[in-house]
Order: structure tokens, then C-alpha cells, then sequence
């Protein structure tokens, strides 16, 4: 397991899309490298462990048959997004014309 | 024995309208515009109950303490709140609590802190913090929360009130705001377990929107006490627990044996790495969960005008409070290219472990008691640093990983006037044994009677 610098979290920041003020970069910079010393407690006895399981819930259990449904009218759909232009989401533009 | 020593009829108020001055200071309600919903006929006619507010009750905004969430109307009831309905109870409006969850004080909600009824300058515990006030301050006869590492029984412990975390899988999850959804799970707060069970038989069961639901159709049982195996796990007994607490406990220890049950000392060696590994798992989903807030769903959007995908979606992100931002990043590290298998695949396994570890210890005993927390409840800001504030959670977070049922409920009061909660933990499926043995030991005691008013107002 290994340490966490400045640029790490300015790296994480990023990959999480996240937006950090001055003051919380200060304090991350303290805390995260703290938290994950305490999580490494676990390195102890990671290769005491059994066989890996990829989920923490098994997923064979979790499958359902599809089957269209209509749970929603429009207009309560409409309150789940901010931004619509005929009956569809409006989202910006992805990538730059 | 507590019977003895509990002074009845001591909890009474005799002013209703200074009892209500108290309880608006407490901040245990949000959005105090909402008009309650009106119960039906049905086996719960009559009861009040108030909601956690990341549990969706349909027109009802529902915030889970978030700015990000803010003017958000769920669309639909959650499974527990329609089946509440259709027991007829009358719903009265929706509690404060930590942020999406991720607290222990209620300090981290955007509305402001929930205070503790029993001393106002003390957190009420959390993230149901609100939830638990409802009913301490007798504002309603039940509340609805979520238990995550502890959200339920830590509060309940910290405000004298009795509250349930089922088994993981026993009460549908849709429509509750996820946080980390292999050990959420909303369960009910009341003033006796009696209560608590009446809500949980409504709420538990089989849901085809939820694929984690188990099928169980929850029977209340009396228990004979005499013919309990009751388990100490020496690793949580042997942790730093304040002495108070310890004896109050204890003597809870001492009346079942009392009655006959059968003390026993039981080991669960993989309960030390459960804080931990908790510490990785609930990071690590709540980091995939809480992508979906981007400005592109729900109401919440910064810079609808801008023309730029990623600056609506950073800049309605930043709205995020400074706990929630922490946890997505440790998150976001745990399950990143080269420190998955160390992270969040170990502290999978070590999940499996903790889970084998009490199905073992329940072949030998029927429950087990502890103390739900390890400290009484403390004062606002006294936890500034996160991983003393994790450390709350000490004695509640196994449970959640093992997906066995808990309950924690009110056994004594500390010197200073603050409640004392004891936790039961039981076998998957076994809320009957800690029910029926919460519910003998509430008829020969009284603390979960008394009421904090009359402290409070002298």
C-alpha cells in the first residue's frame, strides 16, 4: 500500500470529478494520508485470507426479468432533470465543436 | 436491579407548550412546511411517524442532507413508506441527519446540527440524528432511519430510545438514498421495542424492486429467558469503553442471568479489522453511488447556462460538503488500477470472514450484548479529526458486514444525566429473540420511559 502525496490527490480530485476549496485541499492533504494509515491495518492479514470474491453481495442472486413497464408519467419524470427541450434531457455539448 | 433505581413518573412535563418552545430548538425536522399525510385504517392507525429524509416519500422533497439534493420532489413512495401508508399510519414529516448518511453527530447536514434533548450542547449521535430526537423529545411514537456502520443504534444509544437495524435484505432498499448498498439498510426508532416491532413486521419482507430483499415474514415470538445462551464477544468488551457505560451493561448482563439466561464469553477474532474494512467498502460504493449527482439529473444544477459539460458537472459537484467529498475520495483511491486487490478486494474478504465468524458464534449462543458505543454523547465540534470520528462506530460496524440484525436500546444513564444504550446482536432472520428479550427487559425497567424534558427545563 502506498502513500498519498499532493499530486495524488489533486489526481483523485480529478478522477472523482470533484472541486476542492483551498481550505479542503489544506485539510486533505493531512487527513486522507491518515485514513488510509488506518485502513492499511488490513495488510496484516490480506494474505490470510480465503479465496477472493469479486462483490460484496453475490450477483447471482440479483437478477430479475426485464419487462417494460411505464412506473412514471412524463410529467413526474420531468422533475427528475433540470433541463428539457421536446420531451428529451438537455445536456451540454461532450466534446468541443 | 434497574427497577429499583429508575424513577417512574419522573419523565412527565406539565407545560405542552414549553415541551414545543424545546423541541423546535432542536432542528430534528426539515422542511417544517410539509403537511403531515393522513393515516387510513389499518394495523397502525393512530401512530405518528416521521422519516429520514433519504427515504423518498412521493411530492416530499427529499434532501438526505445534501445541498445537491435541494429542490428535488420524489416521484414515487419508497416500499417501506407505502407499506406504512397502507397500515394506516399518519405520516408527519421528514428528520434531519448527516449528510447522504456519512456521519456520526448529525453535524454534517447542511441544515445545521440535530441537538441531543438530554443536553443541548451534545450531538444526538447520527446519521439518524433527527430521527432519534423525534421520538427522545415525544414529538412522535416512531421514526424511520438507515444503518449503515451504525446510523440507527448509535443515535438511539446517544438520545434513551430503542431502535432496530434488521438483517441486510430484510427491508426493501428502493426508494431509500443509497450510500453503501451492500449494508444499508432503513430500519424503525421508537421508545420501547414493542413499538419497533410493530413498524418492522409492516415494513420487512420480499420486494421485487429490490433483488437484495429476503424472502421473511417476520413472527413475533415470546422467548422464555431462561433458556437463553447470551454471548459477551471479548474482543468488543476488551475495547476502550468508558467505565460508565461498561456497568450499565453489565448490570443489564447481571438481570438476564438473573432470570436464568446463560452467560457465556464467546470470541469473534475478526471483529477488530471490521472498522477498517468498513472504512474501504462504505467509500468505495458511496463513490460509485454518488456519481449520479452531475447537474444533469435531479433539479440541483450549477451554470445550467454553460455550454460546457464538465464545468456543470464540476461545478454542481463542489456543492458537495467536505465529508462527502472525503469519503469520494478515498473511495475513488480504493477501487483505482493497483490498489484494488489491496483495498476494497481485502476488505471484501475480510467482510466474508467477519460474517463466517458470527455464523460460527451462533451455533454456541443465541445473541450477544454489548455496548453500543463507546463513549457517552459528546459535544459539538469535539471530533474534528475523521478518524476519531470513525471511531464511534467501533462496536456497530461489524454488524453491518456480517449482515446480522441488532437493536440497541436504553439499559441506564450516566452520572452527568446522559443515556446509556445496550446493543443485541442476533443470528440473520432472528429479530423475534431480540425483540422479545428487548421487550421483557422493558417491562421490568423503566429507562426507556423517562424523558429528557425535565432536565432540560429546570
Amino acid at each position: 500500500m502506498s502513500e498519498l502525496s499532493t499530486e495524488d490527490i489533486d489526481h483523485l480530485t480529478k478522477l472523482a470529478r470533484l472541486t476542492l476549496s483551498a481550505e479542503e485541499k489544506d485539510k486533505f492533504a493531512s487527513q486522507l494520508p491518515e485514513i488510509l494509515e488506518f485502513v492499511d491495518q488490513l495488510s496484516v492479514v490480506a494474505n490470510m485470507l480465503a479465496e477472493p470474491q469479486v462483490t460484496a453481495v453475490p450477483l447471482a442472486k440479483l437478477r430479475n426479468d426485464e419487462e417494460a413497464g411505464t412506473k412514471l408519467s412524463l410529467e413526474e419524470l420531468k422533475q427528475l432533470a433540470p433541463a428539457w427541450n421536446n420531451n428529451q434531457v438537455e445536456v451540454p455539448a461532450m466534446f468541443d465543436k | 436491579m434497574s427497577k429499583l433505581t429508575a424513577t417512574k413518573g419522573r419523565s412527565e412535563h406539565s407545560d405542552k407548550t414549553t415541551a414545543q418552545n424545546f423541541s423546535s430548538n432542536l432542528n430534528a425536522f426539515l422542511h417544517p412546511e410539509l403537511k403531515p399525510i393522513e393515516g387510513g385504517e389499518g394495523p397502525l392507525k393512530g401512530i405518528r411517524i416521521a422519516v429520514k429524509d433519504n427515504i423518498l416519500v412521493k411530492d416530499w422533497p427529499s434532501t438526505a442532507g445534501s445541498k445537491i439534493l435541494e429542490g428535488f420532489i420524489a416521484s414515487y413512495d419508497a416500499t417501506v413508506i407505502k407499506r406504512l401508508k397502507m397500515a394506516g399510519v399518519e405520516l408527519i414529516g421528514k428528520t434531519n441527519m448527516d449528510e447522504f448518511g456519512m456521519g456520526s453527530s448529525t453535524e454534517n447536514s447542511v441544515f445545521g446540527p440535530t441537538k441531543n434533548p438530554w443536553d443541548q450542547g451534545r450531538v444526538p449521535g447520527g446519521s439518524s440524528g433527527g430521527s432519534a430526537v423525534a421520538v427522545a423529545a415525544d414529538l412522535c411514537e416512531a421514526t424511520l432511519g438507515s444503518d449503515t456502520g451504525g446510523s440507527i443504534r448509535q443515535p438511539a444509544a446517544f438520545c434513551g430510545v430503542t431502535g432496530l437495524k434488521p438483517t441486510y435484505g430484510a427491508v426493501s432498499r428502493y426508494g431509500l438514498i443509497a450510500l453503501a448498498s451492500s449494508l444499508d439498510v432503513i430500519g424503525p426508532f421508537a421508545r420501547d421495542a414493542a413499538t419497533v416491532e410493530r413498524v418492522f413486521s409492516t415494513i420487512a419482507g420480499r420486494d421485487e424492486n429490490d433483488q437484495t430483499t429476503i424472502d421473511y415474514h417476520y413472527k413475533s415470538t415470546e422467548i422464555d429467558l431462561s433458556k437463553l445462551k447470551v454471548g459477551l464477544p471479548k474482543e468488543l468488551w476488551e475495547l476502550e469503553i468508558d467505565p460508565e457505560i461498561k456497568t450499565a451493561v453489565q448490570e443489564m448482563v447481571n438481570f438476564l442471568s438473573a432470570q436464568g439466561a446463560k452467560i457465556i464469553d464467546v470470541s469473534l477474532p475478526s471483529v477488530v479489522y471490521a472498522l477498517p474494512a468498513y472504512y474501504i467498502i462504505m467509500p468505495a460504493e458511496a463513490s460509485v453511488n454518488l456519481a449520479r449527482y452531475d447537474g444533469i439529473r435531479y433539479q440541483q444544477s450549477v451554470r445550467r447556462d454553460s455550454q460546457k459539460l464538465l464545468e456543470r458537472y464540476l461545478e454542481t459537484r463542489a456543492l458537495f460538503g467536505t465529508e462527502v467529498k472525503r469519503r469520494i475520495l478515498i473511495g475513488t483511491y480504493a477501487l483505482s488500477v493497483g490498489h484494488y486487490d489491496a483495498y476494497y478486494q481485502t476488505a471484501v474478504n475480510v467482510k466474508d470472514k467477519i460474517t463466517a465468524d458470527h455464523e460460527q458464534v451462533f451455533k454456541e449462543v443465541d445473541f450477544l450484548l454489548t455496548p453500543t458505543t463507546p463513549g457517552l454523547p459528546f459535544e459539538f465540534g469535539a471530533k474534528s479529526d475523521p478518524v476519531e470520528m470513525y471511531q464511534s462506530d467501533l462496536l456497530t460496524v461489524a454488524v453491518n458486514l456480517a449482515g446480522v440484525p441488532a437493536l440497541s436500546l436504553p439499559c441506564g444513564f450516566s452520572q452527568s444525566g446522559l443515556p446509556i444504550g445496550a446493543q443485541l446482536i442476533g443470528a440473520k432472520q432472528k429479530e423475534n429473540t431480540l425483540l422479545s428479550v428487548a421487550k421483557q427487559y422493558q417491562q421490568e425497567t423503566d429507562w426507556h420511559l423517562r424523558r429528557p424534558f425535565a432536565s432540560n427545563l429546570q
